[in-house]
Order: C-alpha cells, then structure tokens, then sequence
C-alpha cells in the first residue's frame, strides 16, 4: 500500500516538475541591462555577462555541475572532487509563484522559487543535488526533489556549537567527501582539498578586500553590483570569479567617492538577484548598505579555511569549522553571537544604523527580531526591521519606512 | 512665515495652513484618481478659508503615501517625522508614544525628550487594523465609520473575531449576521480585534511613556476606549487628529528635507 503511494506521489511529482521545458523562467535579460546601467565600473561587465550567459545556457554537462544550498555545504569537498558546484538557493518572484503548483502557497518563499526553478528545467543538467538539513523546509525539500533528481541529503545537527559538535561534522564531511568521489569516480584526496582550500582562501582575501572598501566608500562599488558579483559567485568558476573579482577591486580602489548619507549594516535573509528589491529602496531612500552579515556574502567569502593539520580529516574539521561553525543561518548561529557582531560590525566601520531583512514566512529569522531590536535599542543603535516577500507591491510602505529611518537617523546627528 | 503642510493619505487628503506654530487653516478631501488636482483643491480651499493668497505661502511641505505627486510642493516628509514633530508641540514637547492609523497603515512613533523620533513599528504588509479595513467593515455593517463606533459602544456581548486578514474577516462578519449577531457585538468584536493588534505593537515600548493618537481614526467612538482596556494604558486623542500629520509636514524644517 505504502509502495503504491509512493509511487503515485513521485508520477505526481515527476509530472509537475518535468513540464514543458517552453515555461522557461530564465530571468529577462533586461532587468540584468537595467541594474548594469547603474555601475560605474566597467570591470563589472564581465559579471553581468556571466549572468547572462548562465541564464541563458546553464551549466555545461562536461564540468560536472552540482548542484547545493547553503554555506554548509563545503565547496571545497566539489572543488577537489574537479566539480562545479552550483549555488542554487533563489529568490524569484516568477519561479515562486510557479513553484506554488507543486508546494503551497504560505512557505518559505525560497523554497518555493528553487521548486519553480526545477520545475522550468533550468537544472537539467545537474547530476547531483546537495541538500543540507539546515532548515525544515530545506529537509522536506530533499524529499521533493529526490524523484527528479539524485539528492545527497547533508544531514547535520543545529547547534553551531563547535567543541560539542565537532566530531559528528567531521564525519558528516567524510561521508560526504566519499559520496562525491564514488559517484564521479575519482581519487580525490588531501593534495586536492588543499588546492581547493588556496582557491577559496583567495576568493576570502578578495572579499575582504572589497568589503573593507565598501564599508569605508560603499559607492566604490554600488549595492548593485555588489550583490551582482555575490549571485555570480553561485555559479562561476572560482579562479574567474577571483580574477573578476580583483579586477573591480582595482578599478574601484582608484575612485574616491565621498558619501554624505546614513551608512547601514544590512543583516537578515539575502539579497538574492533577481530579487533586489529591498536594495533598490534603500537607495532609493537614501540609505548606503556598507556592510552586510548575510549567508550569501559575509557568511561565505569572510572566514578563510584555518587548517591546523594538512591531513585530510584535519582539512575536513578546517572545513566545518569555517562553514557551520562560522554559520550566519539563524538556525545555527547563537542569537547573542549575532547581536555582538551587529554591535561590533557597526561600532568598527562607524555605521548609521541596521536594517534587519526579514523574508516572510522565514520564521527563525523573524523569531528572533523582537529580541534583536530590544538589545540594539538599549545600545542606542538605530534599528529597523523589514518583513516582506518578493512581491513588489508594497514598494511604497517599504519606502516611507526606510526614509523615515534615515530621517531618524539625520535628526540625530543633527 | 506662513506655511503649508499637506498629507496625502490614501483615503483623505489633508492640508493644513500655519503662522508660525499656529493653525490658521485647514481642509480635506477624499482621495481619489487624481490625487494631485485634489491635493490643490484641497490647498486652494484651505486658502480660502484663511484668506489668504498662495503668493504668501512661503513653503509647503507634503507627507503621506503620494507625498511625491504633487509638484508644487517644495520638500517632503515622511508621515513618521510629520507626526512625531506635530505630536511633540501638542504634546506640550514631552517624550511621548504616538499611535498614527493611516488608511494603509498603523504606526507607533517613539519620540523623544528632544522631540526625535527614536524609535516606530509599522503594521507588515497587510490591510488588517488599518483605516482602510474599518472603513470596509463599517460598509459590510451598513454604517460609516462614526456609526460604526456608536454601534460599539452599545454593545452588550462583543464576539472574537478570528481572522486577522482584511478578507476573511469581511467573510467572518457576513457570516456572524447571517447568523443574526448584533451589529453591536460585531462592531465591538472588531474595534477589540484592532485594539488587540495595536496593543501588541505598543508593547514594544516601555509602559511608562505617555501614549497619543492621531489619525483619521482615533475619532472613532469607543475605539481609543478598547485600546486603553487592552493595553493598561491612558491614551490622550489629540484635537483633529486627522489634522495632524499635515500640521507636522507644515511644520518641519528638517535639514534632510530634499527638494523633490
């Protein structure tokens, strides 16, 4: 009996993820066209090109494309493995609302974007998925998706807690690691995750880079382009994304532009192109984003990979303690470890205030924002929460929002 | 220095006239398809009343949600600093709470000693507790929104309305009368479901901050009532509360005000 609904329930699935590959939702070319118009930085085109070349074509099947969400799980492991790992975590109003044909309507909204995304096959040519149980709905995920696509499930406990923790990770990433070099059939080892490890180290120094300038002069490279280059990090090669990378760090490092308006920390859920729409009114409003502490960005390029051991189980711990340790996901990062990096994120580059993104129907990070606002409000810091979803139509509210935020913040330095 | 202050709400738009600190005039319409003609109809009557010519106005300041429609204003201001500035002066300029209810929205302001704003929440996006839902559930009772008060206030068993969406609860009250509820119990059980939200919101701050409302709404009868009984709170309603959002834009002269 089981067998049996088991069995429809997957036809259903395979039925409505595998439609007509002519529902294309490949982001328009022209909303890519309309934020490349804003950089001042002609560096950057060689990102934008990338973005569209990859909404256009995809992944080739010849570089061995795997697909993963989340920081958790390590690319290092895809690299040495010689796979290209794809980010696939999206934020799509169009691939949401088809992604409602397959899950409901009220869930994360991110979730379902990745499930109108499968389901206008733009990942066809992935071969394995990587899911970690970073969240409930990333876990029911796995499970949505295992009848279209083979699915690694990297289960691993919420605490971020490192000592207590630390041994289970290390096996996870083992088992993990095996998989990989069983399924692709290679010898991958120590030397390889070492070079892999050099790889991303040099992608964190350019980040860093890039960050320290942003916060200084975040107009040295606009919002846009920043979260341009962290969405073309999903996808791209890393030895690209750091020749790019330190290409428009050079460029930007040479125009001096003075910002005479309130300087924000931006924490919370991601700013994932195409969905630039909390960005878009904060510019908008007149707030600079100098720094950010999302999982797309600071989570994943600031920590380097500190290897005390240059064996493989000593890289592997490396690993995890860069990636779930180091985690910016609310479901494993301690509330009051957030909270003191706002405080000192702020009090280091001197910043206005922070806007806390909530993405609806996240509810952990919305858990946690009464609490955040009570501990900044005591410190004296300005602080504005923002719960929206990837609709647009309440642009208008969003902005009498934040433009009452910078007033706030105008009349006090006043 | 004659100024103008005008509040371009979603439901009604306001203009207010002022000498220094003191309101020589004001006016209102209903907002409607073109809002710009009726934020100058609603100017050249506040004029009017003031007799006054327009070439004597020597700013004028526009708020609320179309703040940038209307070209012959000089500088905007969000709804939020008009209304902390306004309440700070009618407060008798004391740190003070200010619950705002807009047509789209519901707003508590924190403003301090030195009348800045320190701190506001604002209703997500969502209809419910807003102008707009009672002005809706007024119309499903049959009744505007005064009458919608006094049939409150004479309510003997208030239901519990349910469904915090502006949608559902229209299709929970078609129901409750279908059931043949009192309108009077419906009308309170939804004052009450307002008052709840908005007591929620007030909980954030800290309880010993004196509480005002503003906003078309707070004159509502029994409304300003239900928060009180919710929230343990004393809540003074400023004088022509819907006049106050326009009074603050008339009355800011905030630097960061940039010319549009």
């Amino acid at each position: 009996m089981q067998k049996k609904f088991l069995s429809q329930y997957e036809e259903m699935l395979l039925k409505n993820l595998k439609c007509s590959s002519s529902d294309s939702d490949n982001i328009p070319d022209h909303v890519l066209v309309e934020y490349m118009k804003k950089s001042n930085l002609s560096s950057m085109e060689g990102f934008y090109q990338e973005i569209l070349d990859f909404e256009r074509n995809g992944i080739d099947n010849s570089e061995k494309p795997v697909g993963f969400f989340c920081n958790i799980v390590p690319e290092e492991i895809m690299l040495a493995c010689s796979l290209r790992p794809v980010r696939l975590c999206c934020e799509d109003y169009g691939c949401g609302s088809k992604g409602e044909e397959i899950v409901p309507g009220d869930i994360c909204p991110v979730i379902k974007s990745i499930c109108g995304k499968f389901y206008s096959n733009t990942y066809d040519n992935l071969e394995v998925v990587v899911i970690p149980g970073t969240c409930d709905p990333k876990a029911k995920l796995a499970e949505i998706l295992s009848p279209v696509k083979q699915v690694y499930f990297l289960d691993i406990g919420r605490n971020s807690e490192y000592l207590g923790n630390v041994d289970v990770w290390e096996k996870k990433y083992t088992q993990f690691f095996q998989f990989l070099k069983e399924t692709f059939h290679c010898n991958a080892g120590r030397r390889q995750l070492l070079s892999a490890c050099k790889l991303t180290n040099a992608r964190t120094e350019i980040f860093r880079s890039i960050y320290q300038l942003r916060a200084e002069q975040p107009d040295s490279i606009n919002v846009f382009d920043y979260y341009i280059m962290m969405y073309a990090g999903f996808f791209m090669k890393v030895e690209k994304w750091n020749a790019l990378a330190g290409k428009v760090y050079r460029q930007a490092k040479q125009i001096h532009k003075f910002v005479d308006k309130p300087r924000v920390l931006l924490a919370g859920t991601p700013v994932i192109f195409p969905n630039f729409k909390i960005i878009d009114v904060m510019e908008e409003s007149g707030l600079k984003m100098a720094a950010d502490l999302q999982c797309i960005s600071f989570g994943r390029f600031y920590n380097p990979v500190l290897i005390d051991e240059e064996t493989e189980a000593g890289i592997l711990r490396a690993l995890t303690l860069k990636d779930i340790a180091g985690s910016m996901c609310p479901c494993m990062l301690n509330l009051e470890k957030l909270v003191n990096l706002m405080i000192d994120t702020v009090n280091q580059y001197k910043l206005d205030g922070i806007i806390y993104y909530n993405l609806r129907l996240c509810q952990v990070f919305e858990l946690q924002t009464a609490l955040i606002r009570q501990i900044l409000k005591e410190k004296g810091i300005p602080f504005l929460s923002i719960k929206t979803d990837l609709g647009k139509e309440d642009t208008g509210q969003l902005k009498t929002r934040m433009e009452a935020f910078r007033e706030m913040i105008e009349s006090r330095k006043v | 220095m004659l100024k103008a202050g005008i509040d371009m709400g979603s439901v009604m738009v306001k203009c207010v006239i002022v000498n220094g600190e003191t309101i020589i005039a004001k006016s209102a319409a209903r907002n409607g398809p073109m809002p710009e003609i009726i934020a100058d109809t609603v100017l050249q009557q506040a004029l009017k009343n003031a007799e006054i010519d327009f070439s004597l106005i020597e700013k004028i300041v526009c708020t609320g949600y179309g703040r940038y429609i209307f070209t012959k204003a000089h500088a905007t201001v969000t709804e939020i600093s008009a209304a902390a500035k306004a309440s700070f002066l009618l407060s008798g300029k004391q740190r003070c709470l200010v619950i705002d209810i807009g047509g789209q929205d519901t707003k508590i302001i924190e403003v301090d000693h030195n009348g800045e704003v320190v701190d506001f929440l604002m209703n997500d996006k969502c209809a419910a507790g807003t102008g707009r839902f009672l002005e809706m559930m007024a119309g499903v009772l049959g009744t505007d929104l005064h009458g919608f008060g006094t049939l409150s206030l004479k309510a003997e068993r208030p239901v519990t309305i349910n469904a915090t969406c502006s949608v559902f609860a229209e299709s929970e009250v078609i129901s409750l009368l279908a059931h043949n509820e009192k309108k009077d119990n419906i009308a309170a059980g939804l004052l009450n479901a307002i008052a709840g939200r908005i007591s929620t919101m007030l909980n954030h701050f800290q309880s010993q901050i004196p509480v005002f409302f503003c906003g078309g709404p707070a004159e509502i009868p029994g409304l300003k009532q239900a928060i009180e009984k919710i929230s343990g709170r004393n809540i003074r309603i400023f004088d022509n509360p819907g006049f106050v959002v326009a009074y603050g834009a008339a009355l800011c002269v905030f630097p960061q005000i940039e010319p549009i």
